[in-house]
């Protein structure tokens, strides 16, 4: 290879200018550009020259990386394409962009790997600055991380600048950063006021725990927790609620550099950048620091959660002295000093130990939970490196130190894995510990990384959704999925998924509805064995649903409006409020709407799936007992109307109100699955728990008397009695706002107006859609949407889903970007705690079943209905969907829509919107793939395209 | 009114390296407590040397005095032209010094560790931001830390109320609060207002109020401990052993400020102010000078 020592990297003037400065010569292209705008004519005959043909090579496989590369040429688009076309593959391609005719036209290319012209307004005078306004701006890249290849260097030229690109990547290993914005969350420097949201957002998981992104040496501010999913013990509150176990931090890593220690608040670092790989599921860090001696060291580490084996704990650290040769420890630490934000300690005690293969900490609860964890430090490269470890055990903590000596300018590499087991998983959680150490010592690290890699691409391909043209949107789509795949245990019903994940100690682990109607859509559609074990935690808790709702004076079950692991209720009762008021909370004795939540969760995941066994089961036994609770909960009145009285309904803000129209609707629903599984499939399971005849006609008549609350004059829902007489406050005239609009308004005034903390009604349409009509709809969307103040992170999502369906755009977008920013936002604080796992999940509800527009029919489940809105900027949008054993591929894109069925054993029916309201419907094959094209606002019929 | 049981929960860093994190010792080596005084006001110049003899005894640092006249004065003759009993003036290190007077009081502060300066209101005095020209021009000027006191107030330092707008660099301006606090024994109050028509603070590490409260019996408790860590232990570097209660107000931020100054018995308010006075930056400092009912404390930032 030869030197790139002429390579330049430059970057615009502020605005669009003619020109660029050159910032700089570059003596060495030291590290990862994510942009490369290279200006280059690979047509025609130079196109077979050798050095062309490496060079567009490269190109492919910078592009695979997740680079972006665009080519600037004098030549046409049609010119240039057939070297493209033979080169480099559809999906890379979708990373590529033209800007041909010397910049007059600017082109990317899409899921097909065609050619589509995103900009004709180029200004072709000054093609590089539109590249960064268009290209480098919106996907966040700085120019530092653009590199500019002039026409000088020729195909030779560049080709050597592209070829050491790759090999920087490759001798970075698996410390190399995704060189794609959209795939990772990356946050620069040390500020001591964000880091407890830092932390939270960085959280790497794989649904048997999660650990926060904490500072692996820890700092001042630093508040590192691993937490086991499903695994509760009492805080120390006055009255004491179960909260998630914090284990033992597995994650330390204390680096002493020639004596002193390398950490962000005693080394004046130079770089510092932790980047969340969503992708692989890695959490990555590079600091670059001179201590107080003048030891410049770069530290790179990466840690892991394996998704492959979910006990498997990874590190890899990566230590490179800068201006010196010495001695560096590293301390890898076990240790269970750790306490909850309660300021429980559930640990009893511990027995730290010397194991087989490395330091192994065993302890156990107050609760009787007992823990092993076992660590191993070695060099990657023994033969390479002077390393020596030994093993220290403490009261509470075991630890290996691991002196080096380390070379000047040489990366010296360790790998850590970490076992973890409870007794949780059987027995003798020590014993399984070590013998998964043996396993793993026999195992190259390279291959565990792999393994774990390997399960986040199966993941993803089920899963990932892209979104060209917002690329913002497509990237906290990402960050979304990404902790809803992490945060889910597939395999173990013990575990659902509390309210912030298992990314902070707010809201204790705790499950709220927000799981089975916020996220176990995403699960149906891309992860259906993980949606079913979320639906079976609903079962193992069932009795202690049906505990509260004896203990509340009904039949059947109420469901905990907060669970943990038995199912009783932990919602507390009363809270002291910051400005010192003693507020009773009443979620936990009124907002009863959460048994009819999870009965429609299993009636929707049993449609989608087309999983019987549930409905035979499980399913059969939770929707005859909430059945049986709806019918204690409420009463026919003189107006022969069944009426549920003194409840809360979603809006939060209204409590003890009476027929709420979610709670009645929903019930209504949960009262017809019951009658239809009773009758049905579940017949032989409602008989053994004492289902009658009659008993199920009771239900059916009570569904049919169920008082709706809808207003035959103005096609409006109540949402509870005495809902349109309340004051009229225009929530509007409170925005923008510093403080929820309850606390604005008080407690009194707001309970009695019309402000409506989150989407109540709006939330009945976005699940109850073909139960209302499109004039409904829109009318009750527009009355309630005005009135609405999200007060909490659940409503955004899904004002943008129903806004999306009725065509809404500014409206859905606004939205959009507002669930998008709840976690990512930044100025809010509020993910310090952990992340939203409800407005995560809403935020790909409002995508997939919003802007893409997918959906099925109670009455055929078999067919899904496509009826994309692409929101301002969409150029299009592509995600895989499961339905009933089948997968697809769904493609929305400005004058059309493609769906690829790419596997499944049966045809399924797809359905586009016809002029007129006709439906055009076809029976689309596996293996097969339709296009509907839309002629103005309709769509023509399906017709078989190539897949 | 009581506040969030959680917020007096002090919040601990975790130093995975050691055993403790870095700790905050906020005390000042050896400050002086400077009391300003001029002839205009006998009452605001006897509550001034009234709390300056509390804030000195408090930090056990030696109290000073200044008094800057036109010509030259012999110490002898302040007690005289001050108005005051000479036993006011006990155990007050008289400075007497010719010239400007603001000039001269932030001379001192520049050639001598000054912990606080204290300045009396002048009473019936309009303009200078209601407290007279002495305090007024003195706050103006001078970047060490400000109380302004009025004859009526009582003197106490239990209970002290700071105001925060929910930004990094208000935050760390807090620092000789959290000492006096410590020293004096005292309880910090920490309010922040939201209020309505205004956007979230754009500054990094800024925080406002959740906008989303899922759930407030979680959410509350939560933001009050990440809002009382953030900003009273991490930045403001308020030593961990001061009692803190942290409380939410919601409307005019001033008007706010000064109930909950009322409603909590406040001691003193502690201010950071910008040093700008428009509609825009310094209304809400401006109002509560004018209208406080206990001294104020003043802090530079910026």
């Amino acid at each position: 290879m030869t030197s790139t020592a002429a390579a330049e990297i430059r970057e615009p003037t502020p605005g669009r200018s003619s020109g660029f400065v050159t910032t700089s010569a570059l003596p060495e292209l030291d590290h990862l550009f994510r942009l490369f705008v290279l200006t280059w004519d690979p047509r025609g005959a130079s196109a077979q020259a050798p050095e062309s043909t490496r060079a567009i090579g490269l190109v492919e496989a910078l592009l695979e990386r997740g680079a972006r590369v665009a080519i600037v040429t004098e030549a046409s688009l049609g010119a240039l394409l057939p070297a493209v076309e033979a080169s480099i593959a559809e999906e890379p391609r979708k990373r590529l962009y033209v800007a041909a005719d010397g910049g007059a036209h600017m082109f990317g290319f899409d899921h097909r790997g065609r050619p589509v012209e995103i900009a004709p307004t180029a200004d072709h005078e000054d093609v590089l600055s539109f590249m960064m306004g268009e290209l480098a701006r919106p996907f966040g890249i700085e120019p530092e991380d653009v590199l500019v290849v002039g026409e000088a260097f020729g195909p030779a030229g560049l080709a050597d600048i592209l070829e050491q690109q790759l090999a920087l990547e490759a001798q970075m290993g698996p410390f190399a950063p995704s060189r794609d914005p959209t795939w990772g969350v990356v946050e620069s420097g040390f500020d001591v006021a964000r880091e407890h949201e830092i932390e939270s957002l960085l959280t790497i998981a794989n649904g048997y725990l999660g650990m926060r992104g904490s500072l692996a040496e820890g700092s001042s501010v630093s508040r590192p927790a691993t937490f086991l999913a499903g695994a509760f013990e009492p805080s120390s509150d006055v009255s004491p609620v179960p909260e998630l176990v914090i284990a033992p931090d597995w994650g330390r890593l204390r680096f002493t550099v020639e004596g002193e220690p390398f950490a962000v608040e005693t080394t004046a670092m130079e770089r510092h950048h932790r980047t969340l790989d969503l992708r692989r599921g890695l959490l990555l860090r590079e600091g670059l620091g001179t201590g107080p001696g003048g030891h410049a060291t770069r530290i790179r580490t990466a840690h892991l959660a394996s998704l492959a084996n979910r006990h498997l704990l990874l590190e890899a650290v990566e230590i490179t002295p800068q201006n010196f040769s010495g001695m560096v420890v590293v301390d890898a630490v076990l240790s269970g000093d750790v306490k909850s934000g309660s300021g429980s300690s559930h640990w009893a005690g511990f027995a730290p130990r010397q194991g087989l293969v490395g330091p192994i900490l065993v302890g156990e609860t107050h609760g009787g939970l007992e823990l092993a964890l076992a660590s191993h430090t070695t060099a990657a490269d023994p033969g390479s490196l002077e390393m020596r470890c030994e093993r220290e055990i403490g009261p509470v903590s075991a630890m290996e130190r691991c002196t080096l000596h380390v070379r000047l300018g040489e990366p010296s590499v360790l790998h850590r894995v970490v076992g973890l087991f409870t007794s949780r998983d059987g027995t003798v959680p020590v014993q399984r510990v070590e013998l998964l150490e043996r396993e793993a010592a026999a195992t190259s690290f390279g291959a565990l990384l792999g393994e774990h890699v390997a399960a986040w691409q199966t993941r993803w391909r089920q899963s990932d959704v892209e979104i060209d043209g917002m690329p913002w949107i497509e990237r906290a789509l990402r960050f979304a999925l990404y902790h809803l795949i992490a945060t889910v245990q597939p395999h173990d019903p013990r575990c659902s998924i509390g309210a912030r994940a298992l990314s902070g100690e707010a809201y204790r682990g705790h499950v709220f509805w927000d799981t089975e109607i916020f996220m176990v859509p995403f699960y149906v559609h891309t992860w259906p064995e993980a949606a079913r074990t979320l639906l079976l935690y609903r079962h193992l808790t069932l009795d202690g649903a049906r505990r509260k709702a004896k203990k509340l004076g009904y039949e059947g079950a109420l469901y905990a409006w907060e669970s943990a692991d038995t199912g009783d209720e932990t919602t507390p009762e009363f809270v002291r409020s910051p400005i010192g008021e003693i507020v009773p909370i009443l979620s936990g004795l009124e907002e009863h709407h959460i048994s009819a939540d999870v009965a429609y969760a299993i009636w929707a995941y049993a449609q989608s799936t087309g999983d019987e066994r549930i409905l035979r089961e499980e399913g059969a036994e939770i929707l005859v007992e909430t059945a049986r609770f709806w019918v204690s909960r409420g009463a026919v009145k003189a107006d022969g109307k069944f009426h549920i009285d003194r409840v809360i309904g979603p809006d939060e803000y209204h409590e003890s109100v009476d027929d709420n129209a979610f709670t009645n609707w929903m019930a209504r629903q949960n009262l017809r699955y019951a009658v239809a599984i009773a009758r049905g499939v579940g017949r032989a399971k409602a008989a053994a728990l004492g289902v009658t005849p009659e008993e199920i006609s009771r239900w059916e008549e009570i569904a049919a008397r169920m008082y709706l609350g809808e207003d035959p004059r103005t096609g409006l829902l109540e949402q509870h009695k005495g809902f349109f007489d309340l004051a009229y406050v225009d929530v509007a005239a409170y925005s923008p706002r510093t403080v929820p609009i309850d606390v604005l308004l008080g407690r009194e005034r707001t309970r009695s107006s019309q402000v409506v903390k989150q989407a109540d009604v709006v939330q009945l349409l976005a699940l109850l859609w073909d139960e209302f009509s499109p004039d409904a709809r829109r009318k009750n969307f527009l009355y309630y949407e005005p009135r609405t103040a999200h007060g909490s992170s659940l409503s955004p999502g899904i004002h943008a889903l129903v806004a999306a369906r009725l065509g809404l755009l500014a409206t859905a977008t606004r939205y959009l970007e507002q669930t998008a920013s709840i976690d990512l936002g930044n100025n809010m604080g509020n993910a310090a705690g952990g992340v939203h796992a409800a407005g995560l999940g809403s935020l790909w509800q409002a995508v997939a079943f919003g802007v893409a527009g997918l959906r099925t029919t109670p009455e055929d489940p078999e067919t899904l209905i496509v009826e994309p809105t692409l929101l301002p900027g969409m150029r299009r949008v592509s995600l895989p969907m499961q339905l009933r054993g089948r997968s697809l591929r769904v493609h929305a894109l400005p004058g059309a829509v493609e769906v690829h069925v790419v596997e499944g054993a049966a045809p399924i029916g797809l359905v586009v919107c016809g002029e007129a309201g006709a439906r055009h419907t076809t029976r689309a094959d596996p293996g097969r793939a339709y296009v509907a094209r839309r002629k103005d606002d309709r769509y023509l019929a399906w017709e078989e395209i190539e897949p | 009114m009581k506040p969030a049981d959680v917020a007096e929960r002090t919040s601990h860093g975790v130093d995975r390296g050691a055993e403790e994190g870095p700790r905050s010792e906020a005390r000042p080596k050896r400050q002086r407590v400077l009391v300003a005084l001029n002839g205009a006001d006998t009452a605001a110049a006897a509550a001034a040397i009234a709390m300056g003899q509390l804030v000195a005894r408090t930090l056990h640092e030696p109290l000073h005095g200044i008094f800057v006249a036109d010509t030259k004065v012999a110490p002898g003759d302040l007690s005289r032209l001050l108005g005051l009993p000479t036993h006011a003036l006990d155990g007050v290190v008289l400075d007497v010094e010719v010239g400007e007077p603001v000039e001269r009081i932030v001379a001192f502060t520049e050639a001598h560790p000054t912990a606080f300066v204290i300045v009396g209101a002048e009473r019936g005095r309009q303009g200078g931001l209601g407290i007279g020209d002495l305090a007024a021009h003195t706050l103006e000027r001078s970047h060490a830390p400000v109380i302004v006191v009025r004859p009526e107030e009582r003197l106490s330092l239990a209970r002290i109320l700071v105001p925060l707008d929910g930004t990094p660099s208000t935050a760390s301006a807090l620092e000789p609060a959290g000492a006096l606090a410590r020293r004096a024994g005292a309880s910090l109050d920490l309010v922040l207002v939201g209020e309505a028509q205004h956007g979230p603070h754009l500054e990094p590490g800024a925080m406002g109020a959740p906008q989303y409260v899922d759930q407030p019996h979680h959410e509350w408790p939560a933001f009050s401990a990440e809002f009382v860590h953030r900003f009273a232990k991490t930045i403001g570097h308020c030593p961990e052993d001061v009692p803190t209660r942290f409380f939410l107000g919601a409307g005019d931020p001033a008007d706010e400020i000064l109930r909950f100054a009322d409603v909590l018995a406040a001691d003193l308010t502690v201010l950071v102010w910008h040093g700008l006075r428009s509609e825009e930056h310094g209304a809400v400092f401006e109002r509560v000078l004018r209208k406080a009912t206990c001294p104020v404390l003043v802090l530079r930032c910026g």
